[in-house]
């Protein structure tokens, strides 16, 4: 949340004050959906590329030394050892620890609503209180359910499919 | 003429020094065993010879061609090191099978990438697939394990799966094959499988060199013994000048401790 309200309100504010006599920041703070929702992308897009990367760097080096040494003393080239040997154990591993971050993604959705990005929960809020329903909130709950639901299907499917062998 | 000569190899980690200049020649069909106790560079020696390490010093021939000088102190590219490693072939105490793969793709991996690296007609090419695939079925039988070829690692046991690891290294057909303590993972019921079918490769006539601690498999099977002691052959000669008569005393501590029995 801190990381979205930096991306969005720090350009914004480093205009005010460092060229304030340009006044571009208050265009910035001004305008509504496009840049609330490029400043919410952005900060999910560089949150999660720290985390992916993180899972992906540890699966490749929890691959054991000696699959390395065996694609070597066979004379396979470094890209066939990566691609033919290493790459499928890698997926295996990974896929956990991965499709737990994509549905802790999903829900983190809901914190672009800090910034007033028209997502899921904010649009129930609105509807709340115009309308003065309760119903929309649940319906949206219903709906992260739904979709992470489907989603822990898929993965436990990719991972039924791997389980052939182990590593 | 010997098919394997090495002259002179030293290998040195940081400041320590692994191996102290080995020497030794292997005519072609005879089988070479390594003893010695744990650190005495037996393994290091067996990577040096599959250029897993670079030696510092020294100069590895095969067949009467130097494959590695390190005097010439020139970096060998990718390509040579991997054409290098394929006078060799090495059989790890960990097996280190390829998990996602059966038994048969196991063996056919390596020359079936050696095959697409090469431009072919389409025909040549099914024709050279059909030749690795029967290569392959020949040295799963040979391994004793026909039944077995589309099974997966994780479904064989310790033994079977050592056995898949020496066809597969065979499947590339090396000049000299490498054991490096092939039967440590093993439990003792399982080693006598393993054993046997290094005997029968013996008596195929290969060339190989194997380090190991089962001394009686290395009495009955090896044409020399080397017993190696910190970084140096202390001892060389054949099994019965070795273990019956051992000249050095370093080697006759080793052999009392390993035939110690409780």
């Amino acid at each position: 949340m801190l990381q979205i309200f930096a991306i969005f309100y720090l350009p914004g504010m480093l205009d005010l004050f460092v060229w304030p006599q340009m006044h571009t920041g208050w265009e910035w703070f001004d305008s509504t959906f496009s840049t609330r929702f490029i400043a919410a992308l952005a900060a999910f897009a560089i949150n999660y590329a720290a985390y992916f990367s993180e899972i992906f760097r540890g699966g490749i080096q929890s691959i054991s030394q000696g699959q390395y040494e065996a694609g070597q003393v066979l004379g396979m080239t470094k890209k066939d050892i990566f691609f033919k040997v290493v790459l499928l154990q890698v997926v295996k591993r990974i896929i956990p620890p991965m499709s737990n971050e994509i549905i802790t993604l999903i829900k983190d959705t809901s914190l672009a609503n800090t910034i007033a990005v028209y997502e899921l929960i904010f649009e129930a809020k609105e509807f709340m209180t115009v309308k003065g329903l309760i119903w929309p909130l649940f319906l949206a709950g219903a709906f992260y359910l739904l979709f992470v639901g489907l989603l822990t299907i898929f993965f436990n499917k990719m991972e039924k499919k791997l389980s052939y062998f182990k590593s | 003429m010997a098919l394997l000569e090495i002259k002179n190899i030293r290998k040195s980690f940081g400041k320590l020094e692994v191996l102290k200049g080995i020497d030794f020649s292997l005519e072609k069909g005879k089988v070479l065993t390594i003893i010695g106790s744990s650190g005495s560079g037996k393994t290091t020696l067996l990577r040096c010879l599959n250029f897993l390490e670079t030696p510092s010093v020294g100069t590895i021939s095969v067949d009467g061609k130097v494959i590695f000088d390190a005097s010439l102190n020139k970096k060998l590219s990718d390509e040579e090191i991997r054409n290098n490693r394929l006078h060799f072939g090495l059989v790890f105490q960990q097996f280190n099978l390829f998990p996602q793969y059966t038994v048969m793709e196991n063996i056919t991996l390596a020359p079936k990438l050696r095959l697409n690296e090469e431009k072919l007609d389409k025909a040549i090419k099914k024709a050279r697939i059909e030749e690795i695939n029967e290569h392959a079925l020949e040295l799963i039988r040979k391994v004793d394990l026909a039944d077995k070829a589309d099974y997966y690692p994780c479904q064989l046991s310790g033994g079977q799966q050592q056995r898949v690891a020496i066809a597969r290294a065979l499947a590339l057909t090396p000049d000299i094959l490498c054991f490096d303590e092939p039967t440590s993972a093993l439990d003792p019921e399982l080693t006598g499988e393993v054993l046997r079918v290094i005997k029968d490769l013996k008596s195929a006539d290969s060339t190989m060199v194997i380090v190991t601690h089962e001394m009686d498999f290395a009495r009955h099977v090896s044409d020399e013994v080397i017993f190696m002691a910190n970084g140096v052959i202390e001892e060389r000669g054949t099994p019965e000048q070795i273990f019956d008569n051992p000249q050095s005393p370093l080697t006759r501590a080793f052999l009392n401790k390993s035939l110690e029995t409780f």
